[in-house]
């Protein structure tokens, strides 16, 4: 036991005098200058001291899914292009909280009116086969994303600069588009209006450099065959056996290679929660993302000291979205009465303990891992939905009542027994299960009415009985793209995202949506965008279920790990492996 | 015949034994012998039925078989209504318990009593398992009898439709059905039969084609009889052993085909359960709450087991050549 | 001979033929298309080009016609889904894994299951039988995702023996790496023991009582060489009727196998191929695996011959 808290107290040294390395800029030297520093801790420091220079620098780490795209502009498999490549920013999360670290910029001007930014980028930034990382990588990145013929999802990310949604739209010409680089090492971009948003962009991959060479030799099979790819990120991705195991190693050429301890970071696709809890058990996986029983194990294993145990908001929110265009099967998701009637009889903290057994119950629509002026918007805004919702909560007389209202604003016999609600979902986990059975016995006991369930064995069967209406909600998330309340409250306007919306349509929500354009106060921002919430739960236009968090749980002999919400899931850019043993 | 021929012997040795001790003939007189009394046959007739009935009695494991079933069918009927818990339900509080007196199979992750799950469930396997198989026969048997029918081309192109859809990876088939229909019964049903006529076509048709070249059903065609006493006194006797036995062998394997596809996610939605749909639930907490799969694990087995041994024991008690 | 195998050949070509046209209308009938996830977030015009590339604007008999003549000449497309990936490409890359997953779990499972049924026919009645019956239901019952896990938490988890997920690759593609084989090999074979313990029981009991069995043992034949000699060689023939559908079998039928193991197989792939309506890349495969089927088909047709002298090479009489 002793040993064992003489261990531990070394680590915590080591560790430290490690970060200092970071700063400093050269590791190595730190990390021997840590062991000679602990020299009169007596002798289990020099096995301690021994066995970390004896560890491996090889990560293991589970996942459910490879992507397959590895262009960068269409952001097809972020956390693989967040630890493979990298732009102008990094962003990071830890104790600290989320927040850009410059990358491959030096340094950045912004001029007075906050519409013409240039960026210097560092001189020793250079790709996987050697060549510098130059500011004209950036420019045809980027002009590559606006290119109308390769249609990339993302190009609208970046139509405030001059001359881009011309181009997009196939009206103006890429040379008018204002993002050039001046030299090989300045990168300028000219704005239409101040946009506070777009700093928080330019963390995404859409906004990575693209080698010109590399891209148009390899034409169409470009961000299909990986091994056509060259690498500017902390890692390169080195080999892949598909439904099997992929592997990277680190990038000698990375400006901050001396700060990237991993050698080899291996990705095991898992499919089964009981095989990844297997693996982490044995020790064949350090870091393990998993669910359900097994998230409740882990958790009080972590409470034990057996492993650590990482939790993070993460920008999502799962939510019912209604039939606003002709008020679903039933007709009735046309009345906010009804709309509100069955947004405030579920009990989110009781679904949540029964379905997922992690998650935050749900109360507005932008998630607390969006943050303005580097504090969470839900720290600054409350939630909309929770006033009202307070009043009715668990008063199904109340409920049921508002429901009868607006079957009489319908003109509509207001036997609830008569009424039928139907539910579109897919899927069929556990949890995916358990949620919809909730949700029907919820629906069912507290409010009286039927519930029909609609469900689809995948995605585009999903989409195609949407289409065709034959629901009354359905189940919908949002996982944020930057970090900017703006990013979810874009989607509910008026015919832009009408997947997610539900085709939702309010005149009152569009103008205060508008009037956000060239708005670069900050405080000013706020206000707007909490009025715009508030509109719509005024309508009650969603029923927010939860946020969705991260949770990682990793072995103690994994120092530094990283996640992040915006860039990669997770970063490994400063990880290394301490006391694994053998 | 026989049992005459019997009773004469054993007279005959009674006689001789009578003898020995000093038997005269003018012991014994004539009691008269007719000839009907001699062709008279002193057991009843049995009956092909009642023969395979009466050797299916004697076998104890399909006895067995038989009766499990009958407690299975009962149990499936009044199953879910033994512990007076609703079986859709939910009740958080009391969820993912163990067996217990108030829970004697425990709760599943929404607190519902597994036991009446259990046996919900084993009614809808049950159920698909039956109107499957009674597509499968009705199909089968009519597909393959008009193949041996019509003969020539039409058997030809109709035997090619059967090579086609057994050149089809079943799954593929089975997917596509239900993405067409939609995850509900019938697509369920379609999708279990589309496939499993194809056998039961195949085997009526050589069968009717060899009934068709058979003495008997040509001496009875010679005696004039019409061809419906021909149908219900030669072919349907003659083939309903047959396919007696590929029921037998098709409920089974519908139960548990069913299964897999569970764990696909095709097949029945929430709240609609089978047993299938049970052991996919039950797979994904095996880690934690075991008894979740086993009880609906065994359940499965039993059944598949009962009717295995049944049809096990059918064949037997059918199949004459194995009389002895 | 030759004139057989001439009528089966084009016989095979139309079979081909109609399955492909099957395949592709059903594919067609599924509402939704594989393009719909990517194409969602586009913008109209950036929709419309997408379905252009993939060809999805044409109308549908316009399709078929260009696929097929596509198939004609070898060229079964890309897929829609996973950018890149091509038939040939798959067959190359997946194809050996699960042939050797499903040579390894057949091999494996017909001979233990053959075995287990002999001698659950020649004790027929005995503890050895329902032994035997009840093994093989057992084995069939339990889903192959519920063997697997248990398999991996025992063998790998607890005993360490194994390792929990993967396959070999490379050099070790064929013969090497077999510590990764055995656990999906075992959870794989127990499908096949239970069907072919059961299939060649009925089949052994089916010929016990036949005549020509009768004979041999009152020629005072010993029971071994009845059993061999009569019995088998008879039992023989609805086994190999059924080993050509576990041949097809073998390739995509370790779906939930390839899943827990991490195995680069191609069932995984087929399945989820069959999910995403991911056309050309359904097509191509089974085309492909149906012609497999129809050659293993043809093959045992002519070893029937062999197996069972009763049964001359059809074609040279009418039946």
């Amino acid at each position: 036991m002793k040993k064992k808290i003489l261990a531990l107290l070394l680590t915590g040294v080591m560790a430290v005098s490690v970060f200092a390395g970071c700063g400093g800029g050269d590791s190595s030297s730190s990390t021997s200058e840590g062991s000679s520093a602990a020299d009169d801790a007596a002798t289990a420091e020099d096995s301690s001291s021994g066995s970390t220079e004896g560890d491996t620098q090889v990560l293991n780490i589970r996942t459910t899914s490879f992507g397959n795209n590895y262009d960068v502009q269409d952001m097809g498999w972020r956390w693989m292009m967040a630890a493979c490549y990298s732009g102008l920013y990094r962003n990071v999360a830890d104790e600290e909280g989320e927040h850009f670290v410059l990358d491959g910029a030096e340094s950045v001007d912004v001029s007075e009116d906050g519409t013409v930014y240039t960026f210097h980028l560092r001189q020793d930034a250079k790709w996987s086969d050697g060549e510098p990382v130059t500011a004209h990588d950036y420019e045809y990145g980027w002009k590559r994303l606006l290119d109308p013929q390769y249609g990339y999802d993302y190009a609208s990310f970046v139509f405030n600069i001059v001359g881009a949604e011309e181009y997009n739209s196939g009206s103006g010409s890429v040379d008018d588009v204002k993002a050039v680089a001046l030299d090989d090492y300045t990168f300028e971009v000219t704005l239409k209006q101040a946009d506070p948003t777009f700093e928080a962009k330019l963390v995404s991959t859409p906004l990575y450099p693209t080698r010109e060479d590399i891209a148009e030799a390899a034409g169409d099979q470009w961000g299909k065959d990986w091994t056509l790819c060259v690498y500017n990120g902390p890692f390169c991705m080195t080999g892949l056996v598909e439904d099997n195991q992929m592997t990277w190693t680190k990038n000698e050429y990375y400006w901050d290679a001396e700060n990237t301890h991993l050698d080899t970071i291996n990705w095991y696709l898992v499919a089964e929660d009981s095989t990844a809890a297997t693996m982490f058990d044995n020790g064949e996986l350090d870091v393990l993302q998993t669910s359900g029983d097994y998230s409740r194990k882990y958790q009080s294993e972590a409470e034990a000291g057996n492993i650590q145990m990482i939790t993070a908001d993460y920008p999502g929110t799962v939510y019912l979205a209604f039939d606003h265009a002709n008020g679903g099967s039933s007709g009735l998701m046309g009345n906010v009465k009804i709309r509100k009637a069955l947004a405030y009889s579920i009990n989110r903290e009781e679904m949540i303990e029964a379905v997922y057994g992690r998650y935050v119950p749900a109360y507005g629509f932008i998630s607390p891992a969006i943050t303005l002026d580097g504090e969470s918007y839900r720290e600054q805004v409350d939630e909309p939905m929770l006033a009202e919702y307070n009043e009715y909560a668990g008063d199904n007389e109340a409920l049921q009542a508002l429901f009868q209202e607006g079957l009489q604003e319908l003109g509509m016999d207001t036997d609830l027994s008569k009424v039928t609600v139907t539910y579109l979902s897919y899927g069929s986990t556990v949890e995916d299960d358990a949620f919809r059975e909730y949700l029907q016995q919820t629906w069912q006991q507290n409010l009286g009415i039927t519930v029909e369930l609609n469900t689809v064995g995948d995605y585009s069967l999903f989409t195609a009985e949407r289409d065709a209406g034959n629901f009354d909600v359905y189940y919908g998330g949002w996982y944020s793209d930057y970090n900017d309340p703006l990013d979810y409250l874009a989607t509910m306007k008026t015919g832009d995202f009408p997947s997610v919306s539900g085709n939702y349509s309010s005149e009152e929500y569009d103008s205060l949506i508008d009037s956000l354009s060239g708005e670069g106060d900050n405080a000013k921002r706020l206000e707007i965008y909490s009025q715009a919430e508030q509109v719509l739960f005024d309508d009650c236009a969603l029923i927010p279920l939860y946020y969705s968090t991260k949770e990682y749980f990793v072995q103690n002999w994994v120092k530094d790990f990283r996640w992040s919400s915006f860039g990669a899931s997770q970063e490994f850019y400063i990880t290394y492996i301490e006391g694994r043993g053998n | 015949m026989a049992e005459n021929i019997t009773k004469n012997s054993s007279q005959s040795s009674a006689a001789a034994a009578a003898g020995s001790k000093g038997l005269t003939p003018d012991q014994f007189k004539v009691i008269g012998f007719t000839q009907e009394e001699a062709n008279k046959i002193e057991r009843p007739t049995i009956s092909y039925w009642q023969d395979a009935w009466r050797r299916l009695r004697k076998n104890p494991v399909a006895m067995g078989a038989l009766v499990v079933l009958g407690l299975l069918v009962i149990m499936v009927i009044i199953g879910p209504h033994i512990r007076g818990y609703d079986y859709i339900n939910m009740n958080v509080v009391e969820k993912n318990q163990g067996p217990s007196g108030k829970y004697w199979f425990g709760t599943d992750s929404l607190g519902r009593d597994l036991f009446s799950r259990v046996w919900v469930g084993a009614r809808a396997s049950v159920i698909i398992a039956l109107v499957a198989t009674a597509l499968k026969m009705v199909i089968g048997t009519l597909y393959g009898a008009a193949m041996a029918h019509f003969g020539g081309w039409v058997d030809d192109i109709m035997m090619r439709i059967i090579e086609v859809i057994n050149s089809l990876p079943n799954l593929l088939i089975t997917i596509l059905i239900m993405m067409i229909l939609g995850n509900n019964l019938f697509a369920l049903l379609v999708a279990l039969s589309i496939t499993a006529w194809c056998n039961t076509a195949r085997q009526t048709r050589g069968l009717i084609k060899q009934l068709k070249e058979s003495e008997y059903v040509y001496a009875a065609e010679v005696l004039g009889a019409s061809p419906m006493r021909i149908i219900i006194k030669h072919y349907v006797p003659n083939m309903i052993s047959i396919l007696l036995l590929d029921a037998s062998t098709a409920i089974p394997n519908f139960i548990f085909t069913e299964a897999g596809l569970s764990f696909l996610g095709i097949g029945l939605t929430s709240p609609e359960i089978s047993l299938g749909v049970l052991i996919s639930q039950g797979q994904q907490t095996l880690d934690f709450y075991p008894t979740q799969l086993l009880f609906p694990c065994v359940v499965l087995c039993v059944i598949v087991m009962a009717f295995n041994l049944l049809g096990d024991g059918l064949r037997d008690a059918l199949d004459p050549k194995l009389r002895k | 001979m030759a004139k057989y195998i001439i009528r089966r050949f084009f016989e095979m070509i139309l079979t081909l033929f109609i399955i492909a046209t099957a395949t592709f209308f059903l594919l067609e009938a599924v509402p939704g298309d594989p393009l719909t996830e990517r194409a969602e977030k586009l913008p109209v015009e950036a929709r419309d080009a997408l379905y252009a590339r993939y060809g999805l604007d044409k109308p549908v008999m316009e399709r078929y016609v260009t696929q097929m003549a596509n198939m004609l000449q070898g060229d079964f497309g890309e897929s829609f889904v996973y950018a890149g990936q091509t038939v040939s490409g798959l067959l190359h890359d997946r194809l050996p894994v699960s042939a050797r997953l499903g040579i390894q779990q057949m091999l494996l499972g017909v001979v233990v299951g053959l075995l287990l049924g002999i001698l659950a026919a020649l004790k027929r009645g005995t503890i050895a039988d329902y032994f035997v019956v009840g093994l093989s239901v057992l084995l069939i019952s339990i889903p192959h995702l519920v063997f697997g896990l248990m398999l991996q938490k025992v063998f790998a988890g607890t005993l360490q023996l194994f390792p929990t997920i993967g396959w070999p690759t490379g050099s070790d593609l064929w013969l090497g790496g077999w510590e990764y084989t055995v656990l999906p090999t075992l959870t794989g074979c127990f499908s096949y023991i239970a069907t072919y313990a059961r299939l060649l029981k009925s089949s052994m009991l089916d010929v016990v009582n036949q005549d020509y069995v009768l004979t041999a043992e009152s020629k005072g034949l010993s029971r071994a060489t009845v059993v061999r000699k009569h019995i088998l060689r008879n039992s023989f023939i609805p086994v190999m009727t059924q080993l050509p559908m576990s041949v097809a079998m073998c390739i995509t039928g370790s779906f939930f196998i390839e899943s827990i193991f991490s195995i680069p197989g191609i069932g995984q792939y087929y399945v989820t191929a069959v999910n995403n309506q991911d056309l050309s890349i359904v097509l191509g495969l089974t085309v492909l695996l149906s012609l497999l089927y129809i050659v293993v088909l043809f093959i045992t047709d002519v070893l029937y011959a062999v197996v069972d002298p009763r049964i001359s090479m059809p074609g040279n009489s009418s039946r």
